[in-house]
């Protein structure tokens, strides 16, 4: 475009001649042009609107203010020669009160912040703790009702967290036992200790990483799941409508979620099991040329039923750590998209954080009673 | 623009859902200027009209011109450039959860306009309170509001860029009878103000008798009758009769001949 005039302004007549388009695409433009002018002394100033060719409610609304201002510098401003209907659009940017201070919002100190966090964090410790109370007499009343228990949801459940997952947990623990192999083996082979890697295996897949791997996995898969499904369903109100027809969401949509995990997690960490050590075989049958007879008849001989009963009985702990902080973050979910995102993040991060803290203690406690 | 070509023109749109054709060679033109009504009994695709016209459906078959331009054969850029020209309120307000109300408002200005922070501010305190909302609105997030001026709210957010067209979905829905009818003034100053074309879908049988200039009625999937509304009441049509001569619609017909 070329450059456009939208003001000029005759110092000796007092006159300030508007043309062009105003409307709110050249605005910027305008407002540059109008603080380019150097204002004459003369008292009385002329608008002539006579050249405009259109004007938005934008336009009105800005030439109005800074004539408003220049009135304010004891300059007459009037308007000549304007359009009926320009008129019209600054006749009601006249009349509209136009400006009020907006009110600030208060900036914490970083102390405050602090504080703030501090005591948001206890909120939510002291929150999460009334929350399970309330899951655990729940449950107490659901559990001589066997018509409230939710078969279609937790099937749904187990269907969706469990079944579906199962592609994928099969490819990570296999990986997983092949990148062990790979690694130990090397070492062991400098010691002529090969036969080992059974041990290693076995002990590693079964009794650690089968079960916290597939944890993990969960927590991300099915944990965020849940707190977007409820998140939206608060942001919905469905949940309020569930409540006031004297369902507790608990009943509905918490316990099952909990139970479904609780299910499915033992028996999708029995799986990793079997493809971790079956990845660990193959590798160990290629880079340290055990067979896979050898292995499994080793296998047999030196992996107690122990290892797979300690590894399989922290599945239902960390199924019930996932579902109830996926479910708790879901509740938690206050009126904005980005609270659902924000709570996901959460429900995930925390659920992984007590995944392992929780696998570390189980360790020292074993360790000190020597299983 | 010559004033005789309409400004939206729809002519045998055709759109199926499943195996019910919810608009059959639906035909309706609107003239720069006007305020439409678009009435029709639940379920007879007066949202569905909305939504093929904004490009937010695609409909099987005919034809849409807005400002003179062919919308479903038209590049991006054509489309783009005729989005930039129209305002929406929605039925759901669809303001942004996650920005406060102000924000909301200066958002299409951020990003369509090369304004500086100042000016955009001002522009949208002043269209803020053009609809009505107090100046303590400003910071607060959508989830605060309350109905109506979550309306309001979304009303400016609508308005904010000065466009030629504003659909209006169900605005009145939802409101207190004072609220209502203060956002039929509402709907009426903005019009005379800024010369808008406004298209207005709604039950809301007193809207219609204040506000609009012509009304639109849909029934069977075609646009039945577009009429005055004095006269599209007193029409013979059965159909038309049922929906306007209800004990309500009597009523809203009294208030305005009084």
């Amino acid at each position: 475009m070329t450059k456009e005039k939208f003001i000029t302004f005759h110092p000796e007549t007092g006159e300030l001649q508007c043309h062009g388009e105003w409307n709110i695409a050249n605005l910027a433009k305008i407002k540059k042009a109008f603080e380019a002018i150097t204002w004459s002394k003369k008292e009385k100033i002329t608008i002539n609107g006579h050249a405009i060719t259109k004007m938005d409610s934008a336009g009105a609304f800005f030439l109005t203010k800074w004539m408003t201002n220049l009135s304010g510098k004891n300059l007459k401003v009037h308007f000549a020669d304007f359009s009926e209907e320009n008129k019209n659009l600054l006749k009601f940017s006249e009349q509209q009160k136009s400006h009020e201070d907006i009110p600030e919002v208060k900036e914490l100190s970083w102390l405050q912040k602090l504080g703030k966090d501090f005591l948001q964090q206890l909120d939510e410790a002291y929150q999460f703790i009334n929350f399970i109370g309330q899951l655990f007499f729940e449950s107490l009343r659901v559990l001589h009702k066997p018509k409230l228990w939710r078969w279609n949801t937790i099937n749904s459940i187990i269907d969706k967290a469990g079944a579906s997952a199962l592609p994928i947990i099969t490819l990570l623990s296999f990986m997983i036992g092949v990148v062990i192999t790979y690694q130990m083996g090397n070492e062991l082979r400098k010691y002529g200790a090969n036969i080992f890697i059974v041990n290693l295996i076995g002990f590693s897949i079964l009794r650690e990483f089968g079960p916290l791997l597939t944890a993990i996995m969960i927590a991300g898969r099915t944990g965020s799941a849940f707190t977007a499904q409820l998140g939206l369903m608060k942001v919905n109100r469905e949940i309020d409508a569930i409540n006031i027809m004297g369902i507790t969401s608990a009943e509905l949509l918490i316990l099952p979620r909990l139970l479904g995990l609780f299910i499915v997690l033992p028996l999708l960490t029995i799986w990793a099991d079997i493809f971790g050590v079956l990845g660990g075989m193959l590798m160990a049958q290629n880079i340290l040329s055990i067979t896979a007879h050898e292995f499994i008849l080793r296998f047999q001989h030196e992996i107690p039923l122990r290892a797979l009963l300690i590894g399989l009985g922290k599945a239902p702990v960390f199924a019930l750590i996932i579902a109830s902080i996926g479910c708790f973050q879901g509740i938690g979910v206050r009126g904005s998209s980005e609270s659902v995102g924000a709570h996901t993040t959460k429900s995930v991060v925390l659920a992984i954080f007590f995944i392992i803290v929780v696998d570390g203690t189980f360790s020292i406690l074993l360790s000190h009673f020597k299983l | 623009m010559n004033t005789n070509t309409p400004i939206i023109d729809v002519k045998n749109l055709r759109i199926r859902l499943g195996d019910k054709w919810i608009h059959d060679h639906l035909n309706l033109s609107i003239n720069k200027g006007e305020i439409i009504g678009i009435v029709g009994a639940s379920g007879s695709g007066k949202t569905m009209l909305m939504r093929e016209i904004l490009m937010l459906q695609r409909p099987d078959s005919g034809s849409i011109h807005v400002f003179g331009k062919e919308l479903m054969h038209g590049t991006p850029e054509k489309l783009l450039e005729v989005q930039e020209r129209w305002g929406v309120l929605f039925q759901e307000n669809a303001l942004f959860s996650s920005l406060t109300v102000l924000e909301n408002i200066m958002f299409p200005l951020r990003e369509k306009t090369n304004l500086d922070k100042e000016m955009i501010q001002e522009l949208a305190v002043q269209r803020m309170l053009a609809v009505g909302l107090e100046i303590d609105a400003a910071n607060k997030y959508p989830s605060e509001l309350s109905g109506g001026m979550e309306k309001r709210a979304a009303l400016a957010r609508a308005i904010v860029l000065d466009p030629e067209i504003l659909f209006l979905d169900e605005p009145t829905a939802g409101l207190d009878p004072d609220s209502a009818a203060e956002l039929d003034e509402l709907v009426l100053r903005l019009q005379s103000m800024m010369g808008l074309t406004i298209v207005i879908i709604t039950h809301d049988l007193d809207t219609l008798w204040r506000v609009t200039d012509r009304v639109a009625f849909l029934d069977k999937g075609k646009v039945l009758y577009v009429d005055k509304i004095d006269k599209l009441v007193h029409h013979s049509d059965p159909v038309i009769q049922q929906f306007f001569n209800g004990p309500r619609g009597r009523a809203a017909e009294n208030t305005q001949s009084e």
